[in-house]
């Protein structure tokens, strides 16, 4: 399936409402880059409502991984007991965008 | 020319507010978005924003429904590490609300938004695992008697007067598999869960309730549902993980989100009594998420990676929606 991507805040409640859930997927990554489908006109009028600013796929990319390698190097810079604890959080991954 | 009011005898009603969708069929037109507008119901789960958390968390304890949630304790990704900070939701937003009398993450919890009931946790200096049980009036927490096994990251399941903790994480060398029941006063140990697990996903009440996933020596899909004496287990989740989150009743469940790896899962499943189905994902990839509501109207907050503040509500299959209409 083929997607597009934009740039939008996440206000919290009306950001993405049921309505806009039932027609199409959208889906989050750090950074607040958000996932639609291609080609989907209820998707496009949700970056409008949004009012999300949109980007090409490397951009996206280029987005996430910035927020990634922050959260992995804040990961690194835990005390040794934090990272040791088993129940604490594994260190990010790295997340390629489809 | 064929007009609606032609067929049906009235007219479409104009109005500035949307009505509730609880007449599946009804159209209107609301004059204030200049959009007509269906009373529908959904043929399948969808999740939609909630309002955002004030302080970003994940793996805190959560109790009550979609429109009056609470949500306590949990972790916090750099220095304090636990919090004791809670918050109470109105459908829209969240606002803070007495913390609990000490830190901790990973705490069981139960009931509702005015009763809650807090128990157990950890804390992540020292691993240490806690038997601490806080009862929530609305407005403030007060200590109460003890668990009798310390543990953190179990399932839950009940209300603050009747309450079910099962598995968890106990000090090293790990998961427990000690079940245990609140009767508002005293905790009793009763019969274990099948195999000792942390970050168990749970719902229902004391004496119907539901564990599913979590994790053994790895991620597990397992289910297992409680007759008020002794676990079953049921068919399997389709997707291993832990630290899902868990709401609705032992006939009628959600499974959302999970940690299966490394990376978070967005995927959501539900329970009918009998299997487990996977459903529309969430927006956000995201584990240990506060969890709460029923499989009609659910709710979950927060979550890892690191400790966002977004939420999602979820109407289940079934439920009254209010959709837009549109020409295309």
């Amino acid at each position: 399936m083929a997607y597009k991507y934009c740039v939008a805040e996440c206000w919290g409640k009306g950001f993405i409402t049921h309505d806009d859930a039932s027609k199409y997927q959208v889906s989050g990554f750090p950074g607040n880059v958000w996932q639609i489908p291609a080609n989907n006109q209820d998707a496009n009028l949700w970056v409008n409502k949004v009012a999300g600013s949109f980007k090409t796929k490397a951009e996206a990319q280029a987005i996430v991984d910035v927020e990634v390698t922050a959260a992995q190097a804040a990961w690194d810079a835990l005390p040794d007991e934090q990272k040791q604890q088993p129940f604490n959080k594994q260190r990010p991954t790295a997340i390629v965008l489809e | 020319m064929t007009t609606y009011k032609g067929i049906n005898g009235f007219a479409v009603q104009s109005v500035a507010t949307d009505p509730s969708p609880s007449d599946e069929g009804q159209v209107w037109y609301n004059n204030a978005t200049y959009a007509f507008k269906l009373a529908a119901v959904t043929t399948s789960g969808t999740w939609a924003s909630g309002g955002n958390l004030g302080t970003g968390r994940y793996r805190m304890g959560a109790a009550g429904t979609q429109t009056a949630g609470l949500i306590f304790g949990g972790a916090y990704p750099s220095s304090p590490y636990d919090l004791s900070s809670a918050e109470i939701y109105n459908g829209s937003s969240w606002t803070s609300t007495g913390a609990l009398p000490s830190a901790r993450r990973g705490p069981g919890g139960a009931g509702t938004q005015t009763a809650g009931l807090a128990f157990g946790g950890k804390l992540a200096p020292t691993g240490a695992a806690l038997t601490t049980t806080d009862k929530f009036n609305g407005s403030t927490w007060t200590n109460v008697n003890s668990m009798n096994t310390a543990r953190g990251m179990m399932g839950s399941a009940g209300i603050q007067t009747a309450a079910l903790g099962f598995g968890g994480y106990t000090a090293a060398p790990g998961t427990s598999n000690a079940t245990e029941a609140y009767n508002g006063t005293n905790w009793t140990s009763v019969a274990n869960y099948p195999a000792s697990t942390r970050d168990v996903g749970g719902c229902g009440t004391q004496t119907a309730a539901l564990g599913f996933g979590g994790y053994v020596t790895a991620v597990v899909a397992t289910s297992n549902s409680w007759n008020g004496s002794s676990w079953t287990a049921t068919s399997s989740l389709n997707n291993a993980g832990q630290g899902r989150g868990g709401f609705g009743t032992q006939t009628a469940a959600v499974a959302a989100g999970c940690a299966s790896g490394p990376a978070p899962a967005a995927s959501t499943e539900l329970w009918n009594g009998t299997s487990w189905t996977n459903s529309t994902a969430m927006s956000n990839a995201v584990s240990f998420r506060g969890a709460m509501g029923t499989q009609p109207s659910g709710l979950v907050a927060g979550g890892s990676p690191g400790s966002i503040t977004s939420t999602e509500a979820f109407t289940g299959p079934g439920s009254p929606v209010t959709k837009t209409i549109t020409t295309s």
